[in-house]
C-alpha cells in the first residue's frame, strides 16, 4: 500500500483495515512472504491512523442554508 | 334616531347626518381591523371546551376560564402536527393570532400552537404519543440505523447559545479534536421549536456531510423539553438517514425523540462521549494492534530461522540474488516502521533481528526454485551437487524443480 492511498482512507476505514490484518495474521494462515507484506501495510495502517489522531484542532462550523438552497459551512469561534 | 333631549341616556342629534351610519359590514370590517392590527401574536392559557373537529380536519373549540371564554380555530394543516388529542377539559396553552370570523361577527383566536400545559396533561399527551408512534413501528429495533464507531463529521442540533452546545465542544476537544463539528442552530423551546428542530435534521439530511446527527438540549422544565416530545421531530429523526442520536436534558428525562433516535444518550455530554471515542484509548489500541504484529511477526521468523538453518545444513544452498536483497530490505523498512510506530519499546528488534535477517537472507529454497534454479542431488550418496567435478559420466542424479523433480543421467562432464 503506498502512503497516498492510505491518505484517501478515512480513519474508521484504516483502523478496521488494521484490526483485520492483526486478526489475519494471527490466524498464521499465510505464508512468511504475505505475512511480511501484512505487516508492513499494518504497520502503514498504524502510522495512518496514529498521525490522524494526533492531528488538529478541534473545528467548530456552523451549516447555513443559502436562499438558493445551497449549504455553506461557517467557521464558528 | 331621534333624541329627546339632555336628560336622556341618548346623545341628542340635532341632524341625522351627524351619526356615521356604517353597514354592518363597514362596521365589522372596522372591528376587524381594530382587532387584527391592535394585537400582536399572543399566548392564551386555558380550558378547552366544546371541541369539535369538523370533517374537513380543522378543529374549532374555546378557551374559557372562570369568567369567560374566547373562540379558537386551528387549521387542518396546523392540527396535523399536534402531539396531543385536544379535549374538553384540557388545560392548554395557546399561540396565535386575534382575528374576525365576519360573516358570524365573531373575533376569535387563530391557533397556530396548542400544547398542554400542567404536569398531568403533559404526561397524558406524552403516552398518548408515544403509544401511537410505537404502534406505528416507529420505536421498533430494527429501525435503528448503526451508529458509526468513528465518526469524522458530527452534526448537532441545539441551540447556539445553549449549555447543551458548550458541554458537546468541550468533550469533544478533549478526546476527538480530529473530528470537524457541524452546528445546525436551531430554536429548542418555544414557538416553532419542534418545526425548526425537524427542518434542520432534514437540512442535515440534504447537506450530506454528518456522519452522526446529536439532536437536544441541556436540562430544563418538562414544558422547556417539550418541543422534544412533538410529532414533528420524532418523524424527522424517523425519516433521516444519517443515524441520530438523541440528547435531551438529564439523565431522569425521557422524551419521544429518545425512543425514535438511533441510540438514546442521558445527556448531551454524555452523546458526545457515545459517539466518539476516547483519543488516548485508540492510541493505545493501535499500539496494541502494533505489539501483536510485531510478536506475531518475531516468532514467525524465529520458526523460518530454525527450519532454514536445518535446511542450509543439509543441502548447503546458498544463492544470494536479487530477491534477498529486496527481502532484507523490505524487513529493514518494516523495522523501522516499528520504531516510529511503536516506540522505545521495539527499538532493540532491529538488534535482535540481526542475525535472523541473515538467516533470513538465505531463505526458503521454494522461493529461489520458482525462479528457475534447481537443486541437483547425487543419487549414490544423497548429496547435493555444487560442482560438476563431484561428478562422473553416468552418475544418476535427481534433479529438484520448485515442483516436482525428475531422475537422470550424466551424459558428459563438461568443465
Amino acid at each position: 500500500m503506498t502512503p497516498s492511498k492510505s491518505k484517501e482512507m478515512t480513519f474508521e476505514q484504516a483502523f478496521q483495515k488494521l484490526e483485520a490484518l492483526v486478526a489475519g495474521l494471527e490466524r498464521g494462515e499465510s505464508t512468511l512472504e504475505e505475512s511480511l507484506k501484512a505487516f508492513e501495510e499494518g504497520m502503514e495502517l498504524a502510522k495512518f491512523c496514529a498521525g490522524k489522531l494526533e492531528d488538529a484542532e478541534l473545528r467548530l462550523q456552523k451549516l447555513v442554508k443559502g436562499e438558493d438552497g445551497s449549504f455553506q459551512l461557517e467557521l464558528m469561534q | 334616531m331621534i333624541g329627546t333631549g339632555p336628560e336622556d341616556d341618548f346623545p341628542v342629534l340635532t341632524k341625522p347626518s351627524d351619526w356615521r351610519v356604517y353597514t354592518v359590514s363597514e362596521i365589522t370590517r372596522e372591528i376587524r381591523r381594530n382587532i387584527e392590527e391592535g394585537f400582536a401574536p399572543l399566548a392564551v392559557e386555558g380550558e378547552i371546551s366544546n371541541f369539535k373537529r369538523h370533517s374537513s380536519g380543522h378543529l374549532y373549540f374555546s378557551l374559557k376560564d372562570a369568567e369567560a371564554q374566547i373562540a379558537c380555530v386551528l387549521w387542518r394543516g396546523r392540527s396535523q402536527n399536534l402531539l396531543f388529542q385536544p379535549q374538553d377539559g384540557a388545560k392548554v396553552l395557546a399561540f396565535g393570532s386575534l382575528s374576525v370570523y365576519e360573516r358570524q361577527g365573531k373575533y376569535q383566536l387563530d391557533v397556530m400552537w396548542l400544547r398542554p400545559i400542567g404536569a398531568g396533561e403533559l404526561q397524558l399527551a406524552f403516552e398518548a404519543l408515544k403509544k401511537r408512534l410505537a404502534s406505528e413501528g416507529l420505536f421498533d429495533a430494527d429501525r435503528k440505523k448503526p451508529v458509526p464507531a468513528f465518526p469524522s463529521r458530527i452534526g448537532v442540533v441545539t441551540s447556539e447559545t445553549g449549555a447543551a452546545l458548550r458541554d458537546i465542544v468541550s468533550v469533544i476537544s478533549r478526546r476527538a479534536p480530529w473530528v470537524q463539528l457541524i452546528l445546525r442552530p436551531a430554536r429548542v423551546q418555544g414557538e416553532g421549536a419542534a418545526e425548526d428542530i425537524s427542518r434542520a435534521i432534514d437540512e442535515f439530511n440534504e447537506y450530506g456531510g454528518a456522519d452522526v446527527l446529536i439532536v437536544g438540549r441541556g436540562g430544563g422544565s418538562p414544558e422547556d423539553l417539550w418541543a422534544f416530545n412533538e410529532e414533528a421531530v420524532a418523524r424527522a429523526i424517523a425519516r433521516s438517514k444519517i443515524p441520530v442520536v438523541s440528547a435531551v436534558g438529564h439523565e431522569v428525562d425521557f422524551s419521544i425523540s429518545d425512543f425514535t433516535a438511533d441510540l438514546r444518550a442521558p445527556t448531551p455530554s454524555a452523546a458526545a462521549e457515545l459517539v466518539v471515542m476516547d483519543g488516548a484509548e485508540l492510541s493505545e489500541q493501535i499500539r496494541t494492534l502494533a505489539r501483536r504484529m510485531v510478536r506475531h511477526l518475531k516468532s514467525r521468523i524465529a520458526l523460518h530461522a530454525e527450519r532454514i538453518s536445518g535446511l542450509r545444513k543439509s543441502y548447503g544452498l546458498r544463492r544470494p540474488g536479487e530477491g534477498i536483497r529486496e527481502r532484507r530490505q523490505r524487513l529493514d523498512d518494516a523495522v523501522r516502521g516499528l520504531e516510529t510506530v511503536a516506540g522505545r519499546r521495539i527499538n532493540d528488534l532491529r538488534f535482535r533481528y540481526a542475525s535472523i535477517r541473515e538467516k533470513l537472507a538465505a531463505l526458503n529454497p521454494n522461493a529461489v526454485l520458482s525462479r528457475g534454479y534447481s537443486i541437483t542431488t547425487r543419487m549414490r550418496d544423497g548429496s547435493i551437487v555444487t560442482r560438476s567435478a563431484d561428478l562422473q559420466k553416468d552418475d544418476s542424479l535427481r534433479i529438484r524443480f520448485a515442483a516436482g523433480s525428475v531422475r537422470g543421467l550424466v551424459e558428459e562432464i563438461e568443465s
